[in-house]
């Protein structure tokens, strides 16, 4: 049972992590971080330069950080906090479900944050430091 | 730690859940039966009159048993399967990202299956067996 746990959660990192590199490359390569930045204006995200850059870096990086399951608490934070960001800002006012809505990025945070702190044994963190809970407590 | 995992996946359990409560209440109350089976017909879903009831009742039932954490395994499979289909039936023509792609599919698949076999302390499976994964083996 502890494997299929563990199986279960390796499918979900790579899953949401593979979300989150396709926004953070569509940021960088697709729109720009010119264009990412005139688009969060748009939107009204605060600092639109700095969170553009915020964003698609998290996005890219966190992502595959998650699907490879290194440091894994700080990056599910990171990218709820991305996420929580664009629910309240963006996504909040078009409700839950239907177009716009807010439940992509809902899921998506949540799923980050409880994959950070719940990586399961096939995640290097598990790898490079004992403890099951695979924090960095700094040697 | 122990605690703040726990925390981490009642929020994604509630989180998850609410989604999937909302679609299967928008397909039971706001199209109903008839007309999500025809919205079912058009996107080439096989067998959509049996398809919308098994959608609508796994999305409205699944995502309120993944909230309080009842029955969590049989649960997150049953609506990772239902994402399954519409990822491959509907969204996958679509891409990952932009309109009408795969990636809110996937996400609640994965997240769905991840939390079923995952689903913390604060669950109820958790106060009627003991064993920490919470399987019911009678």
């Amino acid at each position: 049972m502890q494997r299929v746990r563990d199986l279960a959660l390796l499918i979900g990192r790579i899953g949401v992590g593979v979300i989150f590199i396709a926004h953070g490359w569509q940021k960088f390569a697709e729109f720009g971080l010119d264009g990412t930045a005139a688009s969060f204006e748009k939107m009204g995200v605060p600092a639109p330069a700095l969170s553009a850059w915020y964003a698609a870096i998290v996005e890219l990086a966190g992502g595959a950080l998650l699907v490879l399951g290194v440091a894994l608490p700080v990056v599910g934070l990171l990218l709820a906090a991305d996420m929580l960001g664009a629910l309240f800002v963006v996504h909040l006012p078009n409700g839950l479900i239907g177009p716009g809505g807010a439940e992509l990025v809902l899921a998506l945070g949540v799923a980050a944050v409880v994959l950070g702190f719940n990586g399961g044994a096939f995640a290097l963190d598990r790898m490079l430091f004992r403890r099951g809970a695979a924090v960095p407590v700094a040697a | 730690m122990r605690r703040v995992q726990d925390v981490a996946l009642l929020i994604a359990r509630v989180g998850i859940g609410a989604i999937f409560i909302a679609h299967g209440w928008q397909k039971f109350g706001q199209f109903g039966m008839s007309g999500t089976a025809a919205s079912f017909h058009k996107m080439g879903v096989p067998a959509p009159t049996l398809s919308a009831w098994i959608a609508s009742t796994v999305e409205l039932a699944g995502g309120a048993l993944l909230v309080i954490g009842l029955a969590l395994p049989v649960v997150g499979v049953l609506l990772a399967l239902d994402m399954l289909g519409a990822l491959l039936i509907v969204h996958l023509p679509n891409g990952l990202i932009g309109p009408g792609g795969y990636e809110l599919v996937l996400a609640l698949g994965v997240a769905s299956l991840a939390l079923g076999f995952n689903g913390g302390a604060f669950a109820v499976d958790r106060l009627l067996f003991e064993r920490r994964a919470g399987i019911a083996t009678a």
